[in-house]
């Protein structure tokens, strides 16, 4: 008889991986049926969207921010302050010029005024200027946004200035908070949707239902049902995460970092849903404490960049954070180097605190038979 | 051979005990009644049983695999029916037992034979959220038989079920005894435990107050008498109504 040889002997690895399989598979077609799952999903996915199109529409009028690095003054360039489709801003030193230039989350235009600018203006003779443009700003935009600048100054001043762009594009930093810093957030908001307003039910309809109790019966132990959790909320993550990986894009040069941290945290999340899931009975007491589930995980990322203004203590904790290390390595990754040991901290706080997530849940669901 | 063995049995919730050293043998083969009022730990009992629920003191073994250090052994080798339905609604009934296939690791062949022995083979293509109680409760049972067990679990298997599907089940239940199943039945139909049980144990306040053979239990308590009446006895429930009124003889 089957059983009979079935009990004669252990589970093996292959068999586990049978197990949780199979269970995976179950939930991601129940998924699929479920009208809930599919609306959290679409709704998500249009958040999203919404979050990377809506800046370019309710800004496609905004005046052009152009950075003036000026190695001798220019009187002549003052006048460029009253421009109403640019809008200029100093920088003290080449290496500030960058750093700004860097930290833009749009086309940004930054211009090495030389000292004899006035000069040769006064003159008629032909000014070049250096021109600089962040990396992820395309060859296109780039030109476009050269020839808006020349227009303008050539409105304000009457000069004829042609803008030599520089072949060296300028990278983020590590600590960059533009482009790469919205798109960290928008990764992380949609993981965390995902996390608190869908996995929750993973576990919630298992125990309504008391297939779990069936479940528990079955050759299925506890971290098999929590794994196969996992992979099912990693699959509906994957579906999300593609349009958030799209926000990212133009801005991440370091792919297997940006990876890592939006698997990491992609795992985190989903742990705290399933550990939700795994205390909560109701999608009533769902709906109550998922919104006090996002204010620790969504805040502290926006807290990071305004650090002046929290207390000490505060800011000393947010390091500690998965979302706050989420953030940190999807913003490094923008950047051309990044220093291992600050890859590996950050990874490793982001899964340890999934580890223990995990480990509760698991123990939240043995203590049933306690 | 023993198929169950309980000693000493004791569970406990917050202080208040809900079974009180249970000790009891099941063979194999043996339809075994265990009946209770409300309350009574039949329940408790089974989850213990079953791995479900760790006893708070004393042992039981099912298949000779101890019930908390031997989970992963006992789990295939017993079936459980609960006493709450409890399927995937938005699958069909082939959806379900596929999955449940796919844990046990048992091929797609044997779904048809367990989908045919409950009747339900014509319909198993359906969703389960439009199945009667009846025929859920069939699925239950084929669910429960996928994996061949050796010993099955069934609480409270006829409850709420119109009078055909719970004459259907309990021919099923003697065919699997016939067949070296072992049944470990919970039930509140005394006629039910009286017609299928080769002993039945009744419990009260967790405690076993009775155990023998339908039979010898009526024979002690006087000629005529039904279970029923030695259930009543033994769990010292105390009718309202006189007796007569339902128009009993005794």
């Amino acid at each position: 008889m089957e059983a009979t040889m079935n009990a004669s002997r252990a589970m093996t690895l292959r068999d586990k991986v049978r197990v949780t399989l199979a269970i995976t598979a179950k939930d991601m077609l129940e998924g699929l049926r479920n009208k809930n799952t599919l609306t959290v999903v679409v709704t998500v996915i249009l958040m999203i969207v919404m979050y990377r199109f809506l800046p370019l529409i309710t800004g496609a009028n905004d005046p052009k921010q152009v950075f003036l690095y000026e190695v001798g003054p220019s009187e002549t360039l003052a006048d460029l302050e009253y421009s109403s489709s640019i809008r200029v801003r100093n920088a003290l030193s080449l290496d500030a010029l960058k750093r700004r230039i860097g930290n833009g989350n749009e086309p940004e235009l930054g211009l090495v005024i030389p000292a004899d600018f006035d000069a040769r203006g006064a003159a008629d003779e032909p000014i070049e200027i250096q021109g600089y443009v962040v990396n992820w700003v395309s060859e296109d935009e780039a030109q476009e946004l050269v020839q808006q600048v020349e227009n303008s100054i050539y409105e304000e001043t009457g000069l004829d200035v042609r803008v030599q762009l520089s072949e060296d594009r300028i990278y983020p930093a590590v600590d960059n908070d533009g482009a790469a810093f919205l798109a960290s957030l928008g990764v992380i908001f949609a993981l965390c949707m995902l996390g608190i307003s869908f996995i929750p039910h993973l576990m919630i309809e298992e125990k309504s239902a008391r297939t779990l109790d069936a479940l528990m019966i079955s050759p299925a132990s506890v971290w098999m049902v929590v794994s196969a959790k996992v992979l099912t909320g990693l699959t509906y993550g994957l579906v999300i995460g593609v349009p958030a990986l799209l926000i990212c894009g133009p801005v991440i040069i370091n792919w297997s970092v940006a990876g890592s941290a939006i698997l990491s945290i992609g795992i985190f999340t989903i742990s705290v849903g399933l550990l939700l899931g795994t205390l909560l009975n109701t999608r009533q007491q769902l709906m109550a404490w998922a919104w006090v589930a996002v204010i620790p995980l969504m805040l502290p990322p926006f807290l990071v960049v305004m650090q002046e203004l929290i207390p000490g203590w505060l800011a000393g904790l947010l390091p500690w954070i998965p979302t706050v290390a989420a953030s940190l390595l999807i913003r490094a990754s923008a950047a051309v180097e990044i220093p291992l040991d600050f890859i590996l901290r950050n990874l490793a706080i982001i899964l340890v605190w999934s580890g223990i997530m995990l480990t509760v849940t698991v123990s939240v669901i043995r203590r049933r038979d306690r | 051979m023993k198929s169950i063995e309980a000693c000493e049995l004791t569970r406990t919730f917050n202080g208040l005990t809900a079974v009180d050293r249970l000790n009891f043998s099941v063979e194999q083969g043996e339809i075994f009644g265990f009946l209770g009022p409300n309350g009574a730990g039949k329940t408790t009992t089974l989850r213990m049983l079953t791995g479900q629920l760790r006893p708070t003191s004393g042992s039981a073994r099912v298949m000779g695999c101890d019930i908390v250090n031997e989970r992963e052994r006992l789990k295939p080798q017993i079936g459980v029916v609960f006493e709450q339905q409890n399927l995937y609604t938005r699958f069909s009934a082939l959806d379900n037992l596929k999955f449940y296939a796919r844990l046990y690791g048992i091929s797609a062949s044997r779904i048809d034979q367990v989908l045919q022995r409950v009747g339900l083979a014509e319909r198993a293509r359906q969703r389960t959220s439009k199945y009667s109680n009846g025929m859920r409760q069939r699925l239950m049972i084929a669910r429960a038989l996928l994996h061949q067990p050796r010993v099955l679990f069934l609480d409270e298997p006829t409850r709420g079920l119109d009078p055909g599907v719970a004459r259907d089940i309990r021919s099923l239940i003697a065919e699997l005894a016939r067949e070296d199943v072992t049944i470990f039945l919970t039930t509140h139909y005394m006629e039910e435990a009286d017609r299928l049980c080769g002993r039945v144990a009744i419990i009260n306040k967790g405690q076993v107050v009775a155990l023998a053979s339908p039979a010898e239990l009526k024979a002690d308590l006087g000629r005529e008498a039904t279970l029923e009446d030695v259930f009543l006895e033994k769990t010292g429930y105390e009718l309202y109504r006189p007796a007569e009124a339902y128009g009993d003889p005794n």
